[in-house]
């Protein structure tokens, strides 16, 4: 039933209490709840966000009936005002169980603290990260995404923060997203009446520390928030790095993550700077290009194939075609690249080979994720020996491979730059100077060649 | 109007460090004298496992909180060292008893912070200028000039750990005190109506503690620690001018 009379309900007892409501229990319908809005509420507003769902394909529905509390009902009081919603109730298998017996919901911030806390302070097992099991629940949540997005009145969900996405692991990865009575329906070329925005807004304020710096104080998160939220979640649950990337962001205006991936069969993939969800993380977090932030739909495959490769139970990476195609611009402001995780150990340099420190740089010692917690025996220090040897390799492989594409561009733009004209000076002294290091280059290889071949010919 | 609470890193920081979180310490200083026997004791005793529930059992908050409980009387012990509440079993039970020594307690803090502050260092953590907590219901059993040097010595700005302090008050508290404890600051002294129940200033009192508390955990991740005195409908704010 769409719409309630709040006489109608018998509301039980409070489960908690947001910033604009308060949640019960419905006893005589335990699997929903009921949340009764403090303030005034829109009508109409609601009406649209409970027949939202009515647009989707039959798939899609699905995909946010299994993965939002979207509401179900408006209730009404006595004077036919709207007084709160009817919503599903996240199931049991989203909470996790304390060591005290008690049940709390299974926020993110569970996989975003220190990887450790979670084992020690409460007795729960999160997966370490980098599990297959993380890019799971991202891949869970760009699917939900994707189905926000799949018609052209899609919806914004506008606050995508650690006690609004739930997630599970009992089943596969899942998520569960609540406070949906907040998205925002757009609006469509087709059918602009049916956009909440056009409506005075209700809160739309994010979660501090998971707001999109690109929206200004005061102003209504977005679609592209959402999708700002995609990457930030990425990143912080696949990397289990909780840093202050939007107060850097704000700060500077650039931002330069690396994201530590761990040895298993998909480091070789991950570690390729190339990869695209390294791309995907750079523009989805990007503000100079907050309007080509890529579409929910885009992680899909990519995060599909990690999954596979993890030996995760990836379903297989239905390619959903992007309903709102971004143009595929890459991030000036913006670079997310992978760093194996052990390789902090072996090079704990936090002076020299700056290229390649992160700028969110581990402090030298901490194992995990950008974390130190009290000095504990670490688990993960059990085969340092063997990892260093792996990383150091690899790090080897990045640098040359990272040399050989800036030597590249440098004759690139050296070509360019003499071929245009005017300033011709400054860009004669630059070939001379890649003529010079090219010179170089071929004497050590010549040299090297040498090396290998006189002790044969010699021979 | 509500009282921010703006608090800078102790240390000045290296870049390289800089991307963890610094911690955010509170010392809640409880008075535990004679006075507050029997409700309002019971009162306390029934709040301050909220610490636990509220603050221990978040991730995101306990990852970035740290919390001490030192009481006072006669002298002053630290019932709870500074802790990650993610990691404390129970909360100990307070029993009043004794005088209202003011000076004890500004010497225990003074120490306690230098202690805690060298030895979270050494285990990686960096701090926020750690908040002082006061809750008391009665003046200083001791001479003015002991506490006063004791007090002086706790918030000497050459102190680089010097804490930010909230007092609040009620019962025989005195104002003009309170206001001298918190510098005569706008908005960090806090006193009850004359002739309110302690027991039911207590409860709400120290649940709205807690929420600042978790509240200042999301500045803390925004990368400065803010804290907001809670909103009390049984206190107000001394106004500042109460001092003379
Ligand atoms: N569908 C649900 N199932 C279970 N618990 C829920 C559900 N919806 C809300 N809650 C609980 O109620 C709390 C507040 O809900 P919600 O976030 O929707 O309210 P809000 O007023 O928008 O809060 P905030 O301002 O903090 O975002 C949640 O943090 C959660 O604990």
């Amino acid at each position: 039933m769409r719409r309630l009379a709040l006489g109608e309900l018998r509301v039980g007892d409070l489960l908690a209490q947001g910033g604009e409501g308060s949640v019960y229990q419905l006893p005589l319908q335990p699997h929903l709840v009921f949340k009764a809005f403090r303030g005034d509420a829109d009508r109409g507003y609601l009406d649209d966000l409970v027949a939202w769902p009515d647009l989707l394909a039959e798939a899609d529905a699905e995909v946010v009936r299994s993965s939002a509390a979207w509401p179900v009902s408006v209730v009404a009081g006595e004077d036919g005002r709207a007084v709160g919603l009817v919503m599903p109730r996240a199931p049991r298998r989203f909470s996790v169980r304390h060591r005290d017996g008690q049940r709390r919901l299974a926020t993110l911030s569970y996989l975003t603290c220190d990887p450790d806390r979670p084992a020690r302070a409460y007795g729960i097992a999160v997966p370490p990260p980098g599990d297959a099991g993380r890019y799971g629940l991202v891949l869970a949540l760009a699917k939900l995404l994707s189905a926000f997005d799949s018609v052209d009145t899609a919806v914004s969900h506008g606050d995508l923060s650690t006690k609004n996405v739930l997630w599970s692991l009992e089943r596969g990865p899942e998520v569960y997203v609540i406070d949906c009575d907040s998205a925002e329906v757009l609006a469509s070329p087709a059918d602009p009446d049916v956009a909440t925005s056009k409506r005075p807004a209700r809160r739309r304020a994010m979660t501090p520390n998971w707001d999109d710096p690109a929206v200004k104080k005061g102003d209504n998160p977005t679609l592209e928030s959402d999708r700002y939220s995609l990457g930030l979640i990425f990143l912080r649950v696949v990397g289990a790095a909780n840093f202050p990337v939007q107060a850097r962001q704000r700060r500077e205006g650039r931002l330069n993550v690396e994201v530590p991936v761990p040895a298993g069969p998909a480091a070789k993939q991950l570690l390729d700077a190339r990869h695209p969800l390294w791309e995907l993380c750079s523009r989805a977090l990007s503000v100079e290009g907050a309007g080509s932030r890529p579409a929910a739909a885009e992680w899909v495959e990519p995060l599909g194939e990690v999954m596979a490769s993890l030996g995760g139970a990836a379903a297989p990476a239905k390619s959903v075609a992007p309903s709102r195609p971004a143009p595929s611009s890459r991030a000036t402001d913006v670079e997310v690249t992978p760093r194996p995780l052990a390789a902090t150990r072996v090079a704990p340099n936090p002076s020299g080979a700056r290229s390649f420190e992160a700028e969110l740089a581990i402090p030298p010692g901490a194992e995990t994720g950008g974390w130190r917690y009290k000095r504990a025996p670490s688990t993960t220090a059990r085969s340092a020996k063997v990892l260093d040897d792996k990383s150091l390799r690899v790090q080897a492989r990045i640098l040359w491979r990272a040399f050989w594409r800036w030597w590249a561009k440098a004759h690139r733009e050296a070509l360019r730059a003499v071929r245009k004209r005017g300033r011709k000076r400054r860009a004669l002294v630059r070939v001379l100077g890649l003529m010079a290091l090219d010179f170089a280059l071929v004497g050590v290889s010549a040299g090297l060649v040498a090396l290998v071949v006189s002790p044969i010919t010699r021979g | 109007m509500t009282a921010t609470l703006k608090v800078m890193t102790v240390t000045d920081s290296p870049l390289s460090a800089q991307e963890r979180y610094s911690v955010f310490p509170f010392y809640i200083c409880m008075d535990i004298s004679e006075s507050m026997s029997g409700e309002p004791i019971s009162a306390v005793n029934k709040q301050l496992p909220l610490l636990r529930a509220s603050i221990g059992s978040d991730p995101a908050v306990a990852e970035v909180i740290r919390v001490g409980i030192i009481t006072f009387s006669d002298t002053a012990t630290s019932v709870l060292p500074l802790s990650d509440l993610s990691m404390v079993d129970a909360i100990p039970e307070l029993v009043a008893r004794g005088r209202t020594s003011y000076a004890a307690m500004f010497d225990h803090v003074f120490k306690v912070i230098e202690s805690d502050y060298h030895a979270s260092r050494s285990a990686g953590d960096r701090w926020y200028r750690p908040a002082v907590i006061l809750i008391s219901d009665g003046r200083p059993t001791d001479e003015t000039e002991r506490w006063q040097s004791a007090l002086s010595r706790l918030t000497d700005p050459s102190w680089k750990r010097r804490p930010n302090i909230l007092a609040f008050g009620f019962g025989d508290a005195d104002p003009a005190v309170l206001s001298a404890v918190t510098s005569a600051k706008a908005n960090r002294a806090f006193v009850a109506a004359e002739g309110s129940d302690p027991a039911k200033v207590i409860p709400e009192l120290l649940s709205g503690l807690v929420q600042s508390i978790v509240s200042s955990s999301a500045s803390v991740y925004d990368g400065q620690a803010l804290l907001e005195a809670p909103q009390l409908t049984s206190m107000r704010a001394i106004h500042v001018d109460e001092l003379d």
